[in-house]
C-alpha cells in the first residue's frame, strides 16, 4: 500500500507522538507503581512491626516464647514479608522465622535501633527492614524484613501487563493510522496518475482505470474540484 | 535390630469380639472427610444431641474431640497417641463405659497445620458439640486453638492432656482452660541440661523446629543455662514438615562451626532422624539429644533402615527424654497393664482408613503400627486418667463440672508408681513432673540410668 509522500511526515509525526505517549506512559506508571507498591509493603510491615511490638507485650515480658513465636509465624505468611524476629531487653534474639538460622549479617549489627533500612543477606537478597520499638524500645524491638526481590517481581509483573497493553495499542494504532492515511491519500495518487497520463505524452505507465477517473471526478471535495479542473484544462489543452 | 511393628496380623483372641455394639458406634464417629472435615454421617448422628444441656454427653455416650495430624509428616505420633488411648478405652466401654456411657472420640486430621487445628476444633465445638477436647497433638496448633477456648468460656470447654510440654497452657492467660498429665518441655529441657552439664559438657547447641513447638524447648534450653551462666553457643533451625529423605547439610554446617559439646533436638521424628544421620555422616561425634514430641519409635524407625543401607549406627550416643516410663519396664504396674491392652486389642485400636487415608491407601502411604511406643502409653494414660474424672462427675457429667472434678483428684497413681496430683494449694494443673531419659540398646529404647550419664563425659 503506497501512501502518498504528501501524508508521509504526518503520520511519522502521528506514530512519534504515539511513541512518546506510550513511553511516557509507562514511563510515569513505573515510577507510580514501584514507589506505590513500595510504600504499600513497607507501610504493612511497619504496622505488623508495631502490631507485635504492642499487642503482644505480655508475650515478650512474661517470656512466653511459643506463643510469641505462633504469632510472628502467622506474619511470615504475608506475601512480600520474608522475616521477623524479636530483639529482648537483653538484645537476644528471642524469636525468630530464619532457617537454618539466624544470618551473620543480621547477628553482627541487629541491635543498632534505627526505622527502616536496607539489609543484603547473603545467600537470601535485598530486604528493606522496618523494626519497632517494644515499650518505646525498653523491653526490645520487632524487626520485619520486607523482600525487595518480591516487590521488584510485583512491579515487574505489574508494568509488563501495562507495557503489554500500550504496545498492542500502539501497534493497533500505527495500523489503524496507516489504514486511514491510505484511504486519504489514494484519491490523490489516482489523481497524479490522472495527470500525468492527460498532460504527458504517455509513457507513464498503465491509465488509472476509467472507473476510478469517474469516481475522482464525480468526488464534491477538492480533489474532485482538482479533478474537475484538470479535466478542463486538458480538453482546452486538446 | 528394627523396632516392633504390629506387622504380622496375628492376633490374640476375636477381634470381632473386642469391637461389640459400641466399638461400631465408635468406628461410626470416628469416621473423617478429607483434612479438617467432618463426615455428612458423622455431622447426622452428632446432629441429634446438639442439646446444650447434654453437652457432649448423651444417656449412652460421652463424647470427646481430637484433633491431630493424621496423614502428614508427623502422623505417626497422632496415629500412635489414639492407638494408646483406644487401648484403654475399648476394654472400659466393652464392660459399660462409664455409668453406663461409652466414650467415643471423635478425631479430625489437621496435618499439624494450626489452621486445621482451629477449623476442626470449630466443628468439635459446634456441631460435635464434644464434652471435652482431648489429646490435640502439638504446639503450633495448641496454641491456634487455646483462644478459641477462652473466647468460648461461658460453654466450659476444657483441653484435657495434649501431647505437648509447651508452657501457653501452662502459664495465664490459658492455663485455666487445660489440663495436663505430662512433663512441660521446660523440665525436659533443664532435665538435658542439668546432665549434660554434670557431665562438663557446657556448650550446648539447640537444634528445633521453627515454629512456636521448637521455640517453647528453644526457651527451655536456654532458661536451664542460665541457671548455670551458661547460654546457647549456636542453633540451627528447619521447617516444620521437613522430610527425612532431604538434607540438613545446612544445619549441620552450622553445628559444626560453632562446636558444641552436645546438641538438644526440640524436633518431631522425620527431621531429628535427617539431622542425626547427616550429623554422623559428617563425622560428628558428641551427643545428640531429643524430647519427649520426637516420637521415639519413629525416628528410631528411620535411623534403623538408614543404618542398615549404610552401614552405620547413627543411634550411637543418642539420649530421649521422655515423659512417661519404659513400656519394657514391667516392674511398673500400668506398664504391664498398657502391653497386655495392645497387644488384645490391637484389630481395634488404628483410627479408620478413611482417616488415614483420604486419598485412598497405597502401598506408600500405608502406615505400620507399632507395637508399643511412648506415644501409644501416653495415650493409655491419658485416657486411664480420663476415666478416672469421668468416674468422679456423677451420672450427668456437665462440662461445668469437669474443672473441679480434675482438680478435685488431689493426689492419685494411674499405675505408674508415682505420686500424681492435681489441685492442692498451688492449683496444680499439670499431673506429673517426671521425666525419663532412654537410650538405644538392641534396636530398642531402654532406660538410661543416673550413673550412665557418666560414661558421655567430656574428655
Amino acid at each position: 500500500m503506497k501512501i502518498a509522500r504528501f501524508y508521509r511526515k504526518t503520520l511519522f509525526g502521528m506514530f512519534a507522538m504515539m511513541g512518546l505517549i506510550v513511553a511516557s506512559t509507562s514511563a510515569l506508571y513505573v515510577y507510580t507503581v514501584d514507589h506505590q507498591l513500595n510504600e504499600d509493603l513497607q507501610k504493612n510491615s511497619r504496622a505488623i512491626a508495631r502490631s507485635i511490638a504492642d499487642s503482644d507485650i505480655d508475650l515478650i515480658v512474661n517470656r512466653d516464647y511459643s506463643a510469641l513465636q505462633s504469632v510472628i509465624d502467622q506474619y511470615v505468611e504475608i506475601p512480600g514479608i520474608s522475616y521477623v524476629f524479636v530483639v529482648d531487653a537483653h538484645g537476644d534474639v528471642i524469636a525468630h522465622t530464619f532457617v537454618p538460622g539466624v544470618p551473620e549479617v543480621i547477628a553482627a549489627d541487629y541491635r543498632d535501633q534505627r526505622g527502616v533500612y536496607n539489609r543484603e543477606i547473603p545467600g537470601m537478597g535485598s530486604f528493606t527492614e522496618v523494626t519497632a520499638g517494644v515499650l518505646a524500645g525498653e523491653a526490645g524491638s520487632v524487626h520485619v524484613g520486607v523482600d525487595k526481590g518480591y516487590m521488584a517481581l510485583q512491579v515487574q509483573r505489574a508494568i509488563g501487563k501495562q507495557v503489554y497493553l500500550l504496545t498492542v495499542i500502539f501497534i493497533a494504532s500505527i495500523l489503524v493510522s496507516y489504514g486511514l492515511i491510505y484511504q486519504v491519500s489514494r484519491p490523490l495518487l489516482n489523481l497524479r496518475n490522472h495527470a500525468w497520463h492527460a498532460f504527458s505524452d504517455g509513457d507513464r505507465g498503465e491509465p488509472p482505470p476509467a472507473a476510478e477517473v469517474a469516481h475522482l471526478l464525480a468526488r464534491i471535495d477538492e480533489v474532485g474540484e482538482l479533478g474537475r479542473i484538470i479535466r478542463s484544462a486538458t480538453r482546452r489543452e486538446l | 535390630m528394627p523396632v516392633d511393628t504390629m506387622t504380622d496380623g496375628n492376633s490374640r483372641g476375636n477381634p470381632w469380639r473386642a469391637w461389640g455394639a459400641v466399638s461400631i458406634a465408635l468406628c461410626l464417629l470416628l469416621e473423617p472427610s478429607p483434612p479438617g472435615y467432618a463426615t455428612t454421617k458423622a455431622q447426622d448422628k452428632v446432629g441429634g444431641a446438639r442439646d446444650a444441656g447434654q453437652q457432649g454427653s448423651r444417656p449412652s455416650e460421652i463424647r470427646l474431640g481430637m484433633s491431630a495430624d493424621f496423614t502428614a509428616e508427623a502422623r505417626a505420633l497422632g496415629i500412635e497417641l489414639f492407638r494408646g488411648a483406644m487401648a484403654y478405652l475399648v476394654p472400659t466401654n466393652e464392660v459399660g463405659g462409664v455409668d453406663g456411657r461409652h466414650i467415643v472420640v471423635k478425631a479430625y486430621d489437621d496435618q499439624y497445620d494450626p489452621d486445621l487445628a482451629i477449623r476442626n476444633t470449630i466443628k468439635l465445638m459446634d456441631q460435635d458439640n464434644v464434652f471435652a477436647l482431648f489429646g490435640y497433638v502439638g504446639t503450633p496448633t495448641m496454641n491456634r486453638t487455646l483462644p478459641l477456648l477462652r473466647m468460648r468460656q461461658d460453654k466450659n470447654f476444657l483441653l484435657l492432656f495434649p501431647f505437648t510440654g509447651a508452657e501457653t497452657n501452662r502459664i495465664p492467660p490459658y492455663d485455666r482452660f487445660s489440663f495436663n498429665l505430662r512433663a512441660s518441655y521446660d523440665q525436659e529441657t533443664s532435665g538435658l541440661v542439668e546432665h549434660f552439664v554434670g557431665i562438663h559438657r557446657t556448650r550446648i547447641a539447640v537444634y528445633y523446629q521453627d515454629d512456636a513447638y521448637g521455640r517453647a524447648g528453644w526457651a527451655g534450653v536456654r532458661s536451664a543455662l542460665a541457671r548455670h551462666g551458661l547460654d546457647i553457643v549456636g542453633e540451627a533451625t528447619y521447617r516444620r514438615g521437613t522430610p527425612f529423605d532431604q538434607s540438613y547439610d545446612r544445619q549441620v554446617a552450622i553445628m559444626q562451626r560453632v562446636a558444641p559439646d552436645a546438641v538438644i533436638c526440640v524436633a518431631t521424628y522425620a527431621a531429628a532422624a535427617g539431622f542425626v544421620r547427616d550429623m554422623r555422616n559428617r563425622g560428628v561425634r558428641y551427643p545428640i539429644a531429643t524430647i519427649s514430641f520426637v516420637g521415639s519409635e519413629a525416628m528410631l524407625g528411620l535411623l534403623s533402615a538408614a543404618g542398615r543401607s549404610s552401614d552405620t549406627d547413627y543411634t550411637w550416643r543418642l539420649v530421649s527424654s521422655e515423659v512417661v516410663p519404659s513400656y519394657y519396664d514391667d516392674s511398673i504396674p500400668v506398664v504391664r497393664e498398657f502391653r497386655e491392652a495392645m497387644d488384645r486389642n490391637r484389630q481395634v485400636l488404628m483410627p479408620p482408613d478413611s482417616l488415614l487415608y483420604p486419598g485412598g491407601e497405597t502401598p506408600k502411604r500405608e502406615y505400620a503400627p507399632l507395637r508399643y511406643s511412648f506415644t501409644s502409653l501416653e495415650g493409655y494414660l491419658d485416657a486411664k486418667l480420663l476415666v478416672m474424672i469421668l468416674r468422679r462427675m456423677g451420672h450427668v457429667p456437665q462440662r461445668a463440672g469437669l474443672d473441679a472434678a480434675v482438680i478435685g483428684l488431689g493426689d492419685f497413681d494411674i499405675g505408674t508408681g508415682q505420686t500424681l496430683s492435681f489441685g492442692g494449694s498451688t492449683g496444680r494443673r499439670q499431673a506429673s513432673d517426671q521425666i525419663y531419659y532412654t537410650v538405644v540398646k538392641d534396636g530398642r529404647f531402654v532406660p538410661f540410668h543416673e550413673g550412665e550419664w557418666e560414661g558421655w563425659a567430656k574428655p
